[in-house]
């Protein structure tokens, strides 16, 4: 062991291995990030196509003509439960291109409200929207009304 | 062997040759993703491809007539628009030359060609006129000043359906290329049926066509 014996070269050896070491881990470090970063934003992409996606089906379901409701924002319980049995009326209406959607009303003081539409598939994005439902004339409550977009494959 | 010369020079050479090799490596990824910056122009095309797509989709939420002028602000990019994708290429990479970003539509708009489709409200009157007037002293049908019977409203759903179909094939093979030194003219039109108590139902039709100036 001439080499471990040599006071020179032991002493280079010391000082440039740990140099490369650490150049390595600077190395893996650095592109770990860069490629964590570069699927987060990716990622967040996907997840601003989808939420424009269902922000424009909330908004074009609650508008005047949506045939859900009788007035901007005033979903109407019977109409409702109507596109419930014949949801082709709502397909008619809103059927954005790429994309598929579920409806839903959550409300404290209605739990009767069916989904419309069918069950997400691979990933999704759930908007909400504030809304007031016409149970009856003069009976009104408030809830929110809920669209699931996924992309149609 | 190395390890038994007389004073550790082959491996002192091959420490610092890795060493450098590594940093070399190191500072060259940094440098292209600096100088090489393919990522940011393919974020800067998709950024283009979904303001439009949301010029278009918020168009159709209107809920009255309404047009608008879309600039789009970017020489350097190809804008291709179906009634499915916007699509945007740019070949300037460094990389790969072509970058290419499709972001779909939420909404299937009718889109003018030049051969199939209508440029704006106007000229879709009066296609439904030359499809549905009796009358051929009218030049226009279906505007809020000469709706449909509403018994029409199926054959005009019907008519309105397969030409989004046929828009639809065509620009599926040949895409529109958008002029960016002409905006883009975007509309929402209705085309109205009169009820029997005179009431007035409509149906919307989203419009997009190269403006002329």
């Amino acid at each position: 062991m001439k080499f471990i014996g040599d006071r020179k070269g032991v002493a280079e050896e010391f000082t440039s291995l740990p140099a490369l070491v650490i150049v390595m881990i600077g190395f893996a470090i650095f592109f770990a990030m860069f490629a964590n970063v570069y699927m987060a934003h990716n990622e967040k992409l996907k997840a601003a196509e989808l939420a424009e996606a269902a922000h424009y089906i909330a908004l074009k379901l609650t508008n005047a003509e949506s045939p859900l409701t009788d007035a901007p924002l005033l979903i109407n319980k019977e109409k409702w439960d109507d596109v419930v049995k014949h949801e082709e009326i709502l397909r008619k209406y809103c059927k954005p291109s790429s994309y598929n959607y579920s409806i839903s009303i959550s409300s404290p003081f209605v739990s009767d409200f069916k989904m419309i539409g069918g069950k997400a598939k691979g990933d999704r994005m759930s908007v909400s929207m504030k809304v007031a439902i016409k149970l009856a004339d003069g009976d009104v409550k408030y809830g929110k009304l809920i669209v699931t977009v996924w992309r149609e494959k | 062997m190395l390890r038994l010369n007389n004073n550790g020079i082959i491996s002192w050479l091959l420490s610092q040759l890795a060493l450098m090799i590594a940093t070399a490596i190191l500072i060259a990824s940094i440098g292209s993703l600096v100088f090489y910056n393919d990522w940011q122009k393919e974020a800067e095309a998709k950024r283009i491809a979904l303001s439009l797509a949301s010029e278009i989709a918020s168009m159709d939420l209107k809920t009255f007539p309404n047009s608008t002028l879309y600039w789009i602000d970017s020489e350097k990019a190809n804008i291709y628009l179906s009634t499915e994708y916007v699509r945007v290429i740019r070949y300037d990479g460094n990389a790969h030359k072509k970058i290419s970003v499709a972001t779909p539509l939420i909404v299937k708009p009718f889109i003018y060609n030049g051969s199939v489709g209508w440029r704006n409200g106007d000229d879709l009157y009066r296609a439904l006129c030359k499809k549905f007037c009796k009358n051929k002293d009218s030049s226009k049908i279906g505007d809020a000043e000469h709706p449909f019977s509403y018994d029409k409203k199926i054959d005009v759903e019907n008519y309105i359906a397969s030409e989004l179909n046929l828009i639809s094939k065509e620009l599926a093979i040949h895409p529109l290329r958008i002029d960016p030194n002409k905006p883009l003219y975007i509309e929402k039109a209705y085309i109205y049926f009169k009820k029997d108590d005179s009431t007035l139902d409509r149906i919307g039709i989203l419009i997009v066509s190269q403006a002329e100036t």
